[in-house]
Protein backbone atom coordinates (compact mmCIF):
# COMPACT_ATOMS: atom_id res chain seq x y z
CA UNK A 1 0.00 0.00 0.00
CA UNK A 2 2.04 3.34 -1.07
CA UNK A 3 -0.53 5.33 0.94
CA UNK A 4 -0.91 4.45 4.90
CA UNK A 5 -3.87 5.09 5.74
CA UNK A 6 -5.22 7.13 9.06
CA UNK A 7 -6.77 4.46 10.61
CA UNK A 8 -4.07 2.15 9.91
CA UNK A 9 -1.48 4.07 11.00
CA UNK A 10 -3.11 4.84 13.99
CA UNK A 11 -1.65 1.96 15.88
CA UNK A 12 0.19 -0.21 13.15
CA UNK A 13 -3.30 -2.60 13.08
CA UNK A 14 -4.92 -4.04 9.71
CA UNK A 15 -6.85 -1.09 8.17
CA UNK A 16 -10.05 -1.79 8.48
CA UNK A 17 -10.61 -1.78 4.71
CA UNK A 18 -8.49 -4.81 5.25
CA UNK A 19 -10.27 -6.36 7.83
CA UNK A 20 -13.68 -5.77 5.82
CA UNK A 21 -12.02 -7.80 2.92
CA UNK A 22 -10.63 -10.73 4.60
CA UNK A 23 -14.12 -10.90 6.44
CA UNK A 24 -16.07 -10.73 3.50
CA UNK A 25 -13.82 -13.19 1.26
CA UNK A 26 -13.99 -15.74 3.82
CA UNK A 27 -17.61 -15.83 3.20
CA UNK A 28 -17.49 -16.08 -0.21
CA UNK A 29 -16.54 -19.96 -0.36
CA UNK A 30 -18.98 -20.57 -2.53
CA UNK A 31 -17.66 -18.66 -5.66
CA UNK A 32 -14.74 -19.76 -7.78
CA UNK A 33 -11.42 -18.87 -6.95
CA UNK A 34 -12.15 -16.37 -9.84
CA UNK A 35 -15.21 -15.24 -8.96
CA UNK A 36 -13.98 -14.22 -5.22
CA UNK A 37 -10.85 -12.63 -6.54
CA UNK A 38 -13.07 -10.57 -9.09
CA UNK A 39 -15.60 -9.78 -6.21
CA UNK A 40 -12.48 -9.02 -3.82
CA UNK A 41 -10.79 -6.86 -6.19
CA UNK A 42 -14.00 -5.05 -7.44
CA UNK A 43 -14.74 -4.00 -4.18
CA UNK A 44 -11.40 -2.96 -3.14
CA UNK A 45 -11.26 -0.56 -5.48
CA UNK A 46 -14.44 0.75 -4.94
CA UNK A 47 -13.69 0.85 -1.04
CA UNK A 48 -10.49 2.78 -1.27
CA UNK A 49 -11.88 5.10 -3.46
CA UNK A 50 -14.87 5.74 -1.32
CA UNK A 51 -12.64 5.84 1.69
CA UNK A 52 -10.96 8.45 -0.13
CA UNK A 53 -13.81 11.04 0.58
CA UNK A 54 -15.28 9.98 3.93
CA UNK A 55 -12.64 7.92 5.16
CA UNK A 56 -12.21 4.06 6.06
CA UNK A 57 -14.68 3.73 8.64
CA UNK A 58 -17.64 5.41 7.20
CA UNK A 59 -16.94 4.08 3.67
CA UNK A 60 -16.86 0.11 5.22
CA UNK A 61 -19.79 0.92 7.60
CA UNK A 62 -21.95 2.12 4.41
CA UNK A 63 -21.75 -1.21 3.18
CA UNK A 64 -23.48 -3.09 6.27
CA UNK A 65 -22.60 -6.29 7.96
CA UNK A 66 -19.86 -8.26 5.68
CA UNK A 67 -21.91 -11.37 5.82
CA UNK A 68 -25.04 -9.15 4.73
CA UNK A 69 -22.61 -8.10 1.69
CA UNK A 70 -21.65 -11.70 1.29
CA UNK A 71 -24.79 -13.09 0.74
CA UNK A 72 -25.66 -10.19 -1.34
CA UNK A 73 -22.73 -10.88 -4.11
CA UNK A 74 -23.33 -14.54 -3.48
CA UNK A 75 -27.21 -13.90 -5.26
CA UNK A 76 -26.18 -11.21 -7.54
CA UNK A 77 -23.49 -13.52 -9.21
CA UNK A 78 -25.60 -17.01 -8.62
CA UNK A 79 -28.80 -15.11 -10.89
CA UNK A 80 -25.75 -14.91 -13.40
CA UNK A 81 -25.22 -18.84 -13.95
CA UNK A 82 -27.76 -20.56 -15.77
CA UNK A 83 -28.09 -24.26 -14.58
CA UNK A 84 -25.00 -26.63 -13.16
CA UNK A 85 -21.60 -25.74 -14.40
CA UNK A 86 -19.16 -28.66 -15.30
CA UNK A 87 -15.59 -28.91 -13.92
CA UNK A 88 -14.77 -28.34 -18.11
CA UNK A 89 -15.63 -29.64 -21.67
CA UNK A 90 -13.96 -31.97 -24.37
CA UNK A 91 -14.65 -31.54 -27.63
CA UNK A 92 -18.02 -29.59 -26.50
CA UNK A 93 -18.88 -31.91 -24.20
CA UNK A 94 -18.88 -31.30 -20.36
CA UNK A 95 -16.81 -33.48 -18.23
CA UNK A 96 -16.44 -33.58 -14.31
CA UNK A 97 -14.63 -35.44 -12.21
CA UNK A 98 -14.93 -34.01 -8.64
CA UNK A 99 -16.96 -36.78 -7.17
CA UNK A 100 -20.73 -37.00 -6.91
CA UNK A 101 -22.54 -36.78 -3.26
CA UNK A 102 -25.90 -38.44 -3.27
CA UNK A 103 -26.96 -34.97 -2.68
CA UNK A 104 -25.54 -32.97 -6.35
CA UNK A 105 -26.89 -36.11 -8.09
CA UNK A 106 -30.26 -35.91 -6.71
CA UNK A 107 -30.14 -31.88 -7.64
CA UNK A 108 -29.14 -32.92 -11.21
CA UNK A 109 -31.60 -35.27 -11.66
CA UNK A 110 -34.22 -33.59 -10.42
CA UNK A 111 -34.24 -29.90 -11.10
CA UNK A 112 -37.52 -28.24 -12.02
CA UNK A 113 -36.24 -24.70 -12.05
CA UNK A 114 -33.83 -25.71 -14.93
CA UNK A 115 -35.57 -25.60 -18.15
CA UNK A 116 -32.87 -27.45 -19.89
CA UNK A 117 -33.42 -31.44 -20.31
CA UNK A 118 -29.88 -32.37 -20.55
CA UNK A 119 -27.87 -31.28 -18.32
CA UNK A 120 -23.98 -32.06 -17.81
CA UNK A 121 -23.52 -35.36 -16.04
CA UNK A 122 -22.13 -35.19 -12.70
CA UNK A 123 -19.33 -37.80 -13.03
CA UNK A 124 -17.83 -38.47 -16.02
CA UNK A 125 -17.97 -37.48 -19.65
CA UNK A 126 -21.78 -36.42 -21.26
CA UNK A 127 -25.08 -35.16 -20.20
CA UNK A 128 -27.54 -36.46 -17.49
CA UNK A 129 -31.28 -36.09 -18.10
CA UNK A 130 -33.20 -33.57 -15.40
CA UNK A 131 -36.20 -35.55 -14.90
CA UNK A 132 -37.72 -32.50 -13.11
CA UNK A 133 -37.31 -30.72 -16.56
CA UNK A 134 -38.70 -33.20 -18.33
CA UNK A 135 -42.01 -33.46 -15.59
CA UNK A 136 -42.62 -29.56 -16.44
CA UNK A 137 -42.76 -30.15 -19.92
CA UNK A 138 -45.40 -32.70 -19.52
CA UNK A 139 -47.39 -30.42 -17.54
CA UNK A 140 -46.94 -32.69 -14.56
CA UNK A 141 -45.65 -30.63 -12.12
CA UNK A 142 -45.41 -27.04 -12.46
CA UNK A 143 -41.52 -25.07 -11.86
CA UNK A 144 -42.15 -23.92 -8.50
CA UNK A 145 -43.87 -26.90 -7.24
CA UNK A 146 -40.72 -28.71 -6.11
CA UNK A 147 -38.07 -26.90 -4.08
CA UNK A 148 -36.51 -29.02 -1.91
CA UNK A 149 -38.73 -28.96 0.78
CA UNK A 150 -41.50 -31.01 -0.75
CA UNK A 151 -39.03 -33.84 -0.85
CA UNK A 152 -39.40 -33.95 2.99
CA UNK A 153 -42.69 -33.64 2.78
CA UNK A 154 -42.91 -37.24 1.26
CA UNK A 155 -44.62 -39.39 3.26
CA UNK A 156 -41.78 -42.39 4.57
CA UNK A 157 -43.62 -44.96 2.56
CA UNK A 158 -43.62 -43.56 -0.18
CA UNK A 159 -40.15 -43.70 0.03
CA UNK A 160 -39.22 -47.00 0.90
CA UNK A 161 -41.79 -48.28 -1.78
CA UNK A 162 -39.67 -46.40 -4.50
CA UNK A 163 -36.92 -47.94 -2.46
CA UNK A 164 -38.21 -51.46 -2.87
CA UNK A 165 -38.95 -51.37 -6.64
CA UNK A 166 -34.81 -51.29 -7.49
CA UNK A 167 -34.75 -53.94 -4.81
CA UNK A 168 -37.20 -56.11 -6.58
CA UNK A 169 -35.30 -55.98 -9.96
CA UNK A 170 -32.18 -56.27 -8.54
CA UNK A 171 -33.48 -59.54 -7.02
CA UNK A 172 -35.52 -60.36 -9.64
CA UNK A 173 -32.36 -60.41 -12.01
CA UNK A 174 -30.68 -62.71 -9.71
CA UNK A 175 -33.24 -65.15 -9.67
CA UNK A 176 -33.33 -65.12 -13.50
CA UNK A 177 -29.89 -65.69 -13.71
CA UNK A 178 -29.57 -68.72 -10.66
CA UNK A 179 -33.02 -70.51 -12.22
CA UNK A 180 -31.71 -70.95 -15.54
CA UNK A 181 -28.21 -70.88 -14.54
CA UNK A 182 -28.18 -75.36 -15.28
CA UNK A 183 -29.30 -74.90 -18.69
CA UNK A 184 -27.37 -72.22 -19.64
CA UNK A 185 -24.41 -72.72 -22.48
CA UNK A 186 -21.19 -71.85 -21.54
CA UNK A 187 -20.89 -69.40 -23.92
CA UNK A 188 -23.91 -66.46 -23.83
CA UNK A 189 -24.35 -63.60 -26.32
CA UNK A 190 -23.54 -60.70 -25.37
CA UNK A 191 -23.86 -58.19 -28.20
CA UNK A 192 -26.58 -58.02 -30.82
CA UNK A 193 -26.21 -56.72 -34.32
CA UNK A 194 -28.14 -54.16 -36.11
CA UNK A 195 -30.18 -57.22 -37.16
CA UNK A 196 -31.30 -57.92 -33.90
CA UNK A 197 -29.39 -61.25 -33.85
CA UNK A 198 -26.28 -61.51 -31.22
CA UNK A 199 -22.88 -61.66 -33.13
CA UNK A 200 -20.52 -61.68 -30.24
CA UNK A 201 -20.30 -64.29 -27.14
CA UNK A 202 -18.47 -64.67 -24.24
CA UNK A 203 -18.13 -67.54 -21.56
CA UNK A 204 -21.45 -66.90 -19.21
CA UNK A 205 -19.59 -66.59 -15.72
CA UNK A 206 -17.98 -63.38 -17.30
CA UNK A 207 -20.99 -62.16 -19.00
CA UNK A 208 -23.19 -62.63 -16.10
CA UNK A 209 -20.43 -61.43 -13.50
CA UNK A 210 -19.72 -58.14 -15.48
CA UNK A 211 -23.63 -57.23 -15.39
CA UNK A 212 -24.20 -57.79 -11.36
CA UNK A 213 -21.18 -55.72 -10.80
CA UNK A 214 -22.43 -52.56 -12.91
CA UNK A 215 -26.44 -53.35 -11.58
CA UNK A 216 -26.72 -55.48 -8.96
CA UNK A 217 -23.59 -54.12 -6.67
CA UNK A 218 -23.89 -50.46 -7.09
CA UNK A 219 -27.67 -50.99 -6.17
CA UNK A 220 -26.97 -52.67 -3.23
CA UNK A 221 -24.45 -50.24 -1.93
CA UNK A 222 -26.83 -47.35 -2.59
CA UNK A 223 -29.55 -48.94 -0.49
CA UNK A 224 -27.79 -49.65 2.44
CA UNK A 225 -26.05 -46.19 1.97
CA UNK A 226 -29.34 -44.26 1.87
CA UNK A 227 -30.63 -46.14 5.45
CA UNK A 228 -28.17 -43.64 6.95
CA UNK A 229 -30.33 -41.10 9.05
CA UNK A 230 -28.18 -38.62 7.48
CA UNK A 231 -29.72 -39.03 4.07
CA UNK A 232 -32.12 -36.81 2.86
CA UNK A 233 -35.24 -37.75 1.53
CA UNK A 234 -34.41 -36.48 -1.77
CA UNK A 235 -31.16 -38.40 -1.88
CA UNK A 236 -33.32 -41.41 -1.22
CA UNK A 237 -35.58 -41.02 -4.12
CA UNK A 238 -32.75 -40.11 -6.38
CA UNK A 239 -31.47 -43.52 -5.14
CA UNK A 240 -34.63 -45.13 -5.91
CA UNK A 241 -34.45 -43.39 -9.72
CA UNK A 242 -30.94 -43.83 -10.32
CA UNK A 243 -30.86 -47.52 -9.31
CA UNK A 244 -34.31 -48.31 -10.55
CA UNK A 245 -32.84 -47.64 -13.77
CA UNK A 246 -30.21 -50.33 -12.99
CA UNK A 247 -32.71 -52.10 -12.01
CA UNK A 248 -34.55 -52.35 -15.56
CA UNK A 249 -31.07 -52.52 -17.42
CA UNK A 250 -30.18 -54.98 -15.39
CA UNK A 251 -32.69 -57.66 -15.66
CA UNK A 252 -33.53 -56.58 -19.30
CA UNK A 253 -29.99 -57.68 -20.57
CA UNK A 254 -30.42 -60.84 -18.16
CA UNK A 255 -33.90 -61.63 -19.92
CA UNK A 256 -32.23 -60.63 -23.23
CA UNK A 257 -29.34 -62.91 -23.05
CA UNK A 258 -31.06 -65.95 -21.43
CA UNK A 259 -34.00 -66.14 -24.09
CA UNK A 260 -30.71 -65.86 -26.96
CA UNK A 261 -28.99 -68.11 -24.95
CA UNK A 262 -29.63 -70.93 -27.13
CA UNK A 263 -29.31 -69.80 -30.41
CA UNK A 264 -32.73 -67.34 -30.87
CA UNK A 265 -32.85 -64.13 -31.88
CA UNK A 266 -35.28 -62.25 -30.19
CA UNK A 267 -34.81 -59.22 -31.81
CA UNK A 268 -33.22 -56.05 -31.11
CA UNK A 269 -34.43 -55.33 -27.72
CA UNK A 270 -31.98 -53.02 -26.55
CA UNK A 271 -33.89 -49.85 -27.47
CA UNK A 272 -36.81 -51.14 -25.56
CA UNK A 273 -34.99 -52.06 -22.54
CA UNK A 274 -33.34 -48.43 -22.15
CA UNK A 275 -36.66 -46.68 -22.77
CA UNK A 276 -38.27 -48.66 -20.11
CA UNK A 277 -35.56 -48.08 -17.92
CA UNK A 278 -36.09 -44.30 -18.59
CA UNK A 279 -39.62 -44.42 -18.12
CA UNK A 280 -39.01 -46.06 -14.47
CA UNK A 281 -36.28 -43.97 -13.57
CA UNK A 282 -38.54 -40.82 -14.08
CA UNK A 283 -41.92 -42.43 -12.32
CA UNK A 284 -39.49 -43.24 -9.34
CA UNK A 285 -38.62 -39.72 -9.57
CA UNK A 286 -42.26 -38.16 -10.21
CA UNK A 287 -44.52 -40.26 -7.98
CA UNK A 288 -43.11 -39.16 -4.60
CA UNK A 289 -42.52 -36.15 -5.90
CA UNK A 290 -46.00 -35.64 -6.23
CA UNK A 291 -46.97 -37.65 -3.50
CA UNK A 292 -44.65 -34.73 -1.27
CA UNK A 293 -46.49 -31.86 -3.25
CA UNK A 294 -50.17 -33.24 -1.77
CA UNK A 295 -48.69 -33.56 1.41
CA UNK A 296 -47.92 -29.77 1.35
CA UNK A 297 -51.23 -28.87 -0.25
CA UNK A 298 -53.35 -30.32 2.20
CA UNK A 299 -51.08 -28.75 4.82
CA UNK A 300 -51.43 -25.59 3.42
CA UNK A 301 -55.32 -25.95 2.82
CA UNK A 302 -55.61 -26.62 6.63
CA UNK A 303 -52.92 -24.43 7.60
CA UNK A 304 -53.59 -21.36 10.31
CA UNK A 305 -54.06 -18.85 7.42
CA UNK A 306 -56.97 -20.46 6.31
CA UNK A 307 -58.16 -21.08 9.23
CA UNK A 308 -58.09 -17.14 10.37
CA UNK A 309 -59.84 -16.82 7.19
CA UNK A 310 -62.39 -19.30 7.69
CA UNK A 311 -63.17 -17.67 11.03
CA UNK A 312 -63.41 -13.56 9.73
CA UNK A 313 -65.48 -14.82 6.85
CA UNK B 1 -44.15 -0.24 7.63
CA UNK B 2 -44.23 -4.76 9.54
CA UNK B 3 -41.22 -6.34 8.18
CA UNK B 4 -43.15 -8.53 5.93
CA UNK B 5 -44.13 -5.61 3.74
CA UNK B 6 -40.28 -4.03 3.99
CA UNK B 7 -39.07 -7.27 2.75
CA UNK B 8 -41.91 -7.23 0.19
CA UNK B 9 -40.69 -3.53 -1.17
CA UNK B 10 -37.39 -4.65 -1.10
CA UNK B 11 -37.66 -7.51 -3.66
CA UNK B 12 -39.54 -4.83 -5.81
CA UNK B 13 -36.69 -2.81 -5.65
CA UNK B 14 -33.63 -5.29 -6.38
CA UNK B 15 -35.18 -5.90 -9.94
CA UNK B 16 -35.83 -2.47 -10.18
CA UNK B 17 -32.28 -1.34 -9.10
CA UNK B 18 -30.57 -3.10 -12.16
CA UNK B 19 -32.05 -1.02 -14.56
CA UNK B 20 -31.61 2.36 -12.58
CA UNK B 21 -28.02 1.38 -12.73
CA UNK B 22 -28.18 0.78 -16.63
CA UNK B 23 -29.75 3.95 -16.96
CA UNK B 24 -27.69 5.48 -15.50
CA UNK B 25 -24.91 3.97 -16.60
CA UNK B 26 -26.30 5.15 -20.05
CA UNK B 27 -26.51 8.59 -19.80
CA UNK B 28 -22.86 8.65 -18.25
CA UNK B 29 -19.53 7.10 -17.68
CA UNK B 30 -19.41 6.78 -13.57
CA UNK B 31 -17.62 5.45 -10.85
CA UNK B 32 -18.91 3.30 -8.01
CA UNK B 33 -19.98 6.30 -5.23
CA UNK B 34 -21.61 8.55 -7.99
CA UNK B 35 -23.83 5.80 -9.14
CA UNK B 36 -24.92 5.93 -5.26
CA UNK B 37 -24.85 9.63 -4.94
CA UNK B 38 -27.00 10.08 -8.48
CA UNK B 39 -29.51 7.24 -6.94
CA UNK B 40 -29.94 8.71 -3.54
CA UNK B 41 -31.79 11.59 -5.51
CA UNK B 42 -34.59 9.15 -6.44
CA UNK B 43 -36.53 8.53 -3.54
CA UNK B 44 -37.47 4.86 -3.52
CA UNK B 45 -34.58 3.90 -4.96
CA UNK B 46 -31.97 5.22 -2.89
CA UNK B 47 -29.13 2.84 -2.11
CA UNK B 48 -26.31 1.96 -0.13
CA UNK B 49 -22.92 0.69 -1.72
CA UNK B 50 -23.77 -2.53 0.25
CA UNK B 51 -26.79 -3.35 -2.49
CA UNK B 52 -24.88 -1.82 -5.43
CA UNK B 53 -21.66 -2.56 -5.59
CA UNK B 54 -22.81 -6.63 -5.86
CA UNK B 55 -24.96 -5.46 -8.68
CA UNK B 56 -22.05 -3.68 -10.39
CA UNK B 57 -20.07 -6.87 -9.56
CA UNK B 58 -22.60 -8.67 -11.63
CA UNK B 59 -23.58 -6.43 -14.35
CA UNK B 60 -19.26 -6.57 -14.71
CA UNK B 61 -19.18 -10.34 -14.99
CA UNK B 62 -21.93 -10.42 -17.51
CA UNK B 63 -20.35 -7.77 -19.80
CA UNK B 64 -23.10 -5.30 -19.73
CA UNK B 65 -20.75 -2.76 -18.83
CA UNK B 66 -16.85 -2.60 -19.05
CA UNK B 67 -14.83 -0.69 -16.72
CA UNK B 68 -11.58 1.89 -16.92
CA UNK B 69 -9.50 2.93 -14.27
CA UNK B 70 -9.05 6.61 -13.92
CA UNK B 71 -6.45 8.87 -12.28
CA UNK B 72 -8.24 10.79 -9.74
CA UNK B 73 -7.00 14.54 -9.01
CA UNK B 74 -7.18 13.36 -5.19
CA UNK B 75 -6.74 10.05 -3.78
CA UNK B 76 -5.91 6.41 -5.49
CA UNK B 77 -6.78 5.49 -9.52
CA UNK B 78 -11.29 5.23 -9.47
CA UNK B 79 -12.59 2.81 -11.41
CA UNK B 80 -15.31 4.03 -14.22
CA UNK B 81 -18.39 1.82 -15.06
CA UNK B 82 -19.77 2.54 -18.65
CA UNK B 83 -22.33 0.34 -20.17
CA UNK B 84 -21.20 -2.22 -23.33
CA UNK B 85 -22.94 -2.39 -26.28
CA UNK B 86 -24.25 -5.37 -25.26
CA UNK B 87 -25.52 -3.19 -21.86
CA UNK B 88 -26.79 -0.99 -24.02
CA UNK B 89 -29.35 -3.62 -25.53
CA UNK B 90 -30.23 -5.06 -22.20
CA UNK B 91 -30.99 -1.00 -21.02
CA UNK B 92 -33.73 -0.91 -24.29
CA UNK B 93 -34.90 -4.42 -23.54
CA UNK B 94 -35.29 -3.91 -19.92
CA UNK B 95 -36.46 -0.59 -20.53
CA UNK B 96 -39.42 -1.77 -22.73
CA UNK B 97 -40.29 -4.59 -20.39
CA UNK B 98 -40.09 -1.90 -17.58
CA UNK B 99 -42.90 0.18 -19.02
CA UNK B 100 -45.03 -2.50 -20.01
CA UNK B 101 -45.08 -3.79 -16.53
CA UNK B 102 -45.79 -0.48 -14.52
CA UNK B 103 -48.39 0.68 -17.08
CA UNK B 104 -50.25 -2.73 -16.67
CA UNK B 105 -49.26 -2.71 -12.55
CA UNK B 106 -50.34 1.24 -12.98
CA UNK B 107 -53.84 0.42 -14.70
CA UNK B 108 -54.55 -2.48 -12.07
CA UNK B 109 -53.86 -0.06 -8.91
CA UNK B 110 -56.08 2.66 -10.56
CA UNK B 111 -58.66 0.02 -10.53
CA UNK B 112 -57.97 -1.13 -7.18
CA UNK B 113 -58.44 2.61 -6.01
CA UNK B 114 -61.19 3.28 -8.10
CA UNK B 115 -63.01 0.18 -6.55
CA UNK B 116 -62.19 0.91 -3.00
Amino acid sequence: MPEVSPVAARAGETSVIDAYLADVGARLSGLSRAERQDTLGELESLLRADAERVGEDAAVRALGPAAEYASRVCEALHLESEGPTPQGTILGMPYDFRGASVKRVSERLWDTTNPRVFVPRLFGLGWTVNFGAVAVRLHLVRPDDAPDAVFERIPSRAVSAALAVPAAFALAEVLLVALSWSSLPDLVPVHWGVSGAPDDWTSRIIAFGLLGLVTVVPTIVALVRVTRASCTQRGRVAAASATGFLGVLGLGIAAMTIADADGGASGNLMWLVLSAAFVTAFVLLLVPVRLGVRAEWRDALVGPQRRAKKGKG
Amino acid sequence: MTPARDDRAAQFRKGALELAILALLGRDELYGVEIVDRLSAYPGIEATGGTVYPLLGRLSKSGAVVTTWRESPVGPPRKYYRLSEGGRRELLAMAEAWRDLSSGIEALLGEVSAGA
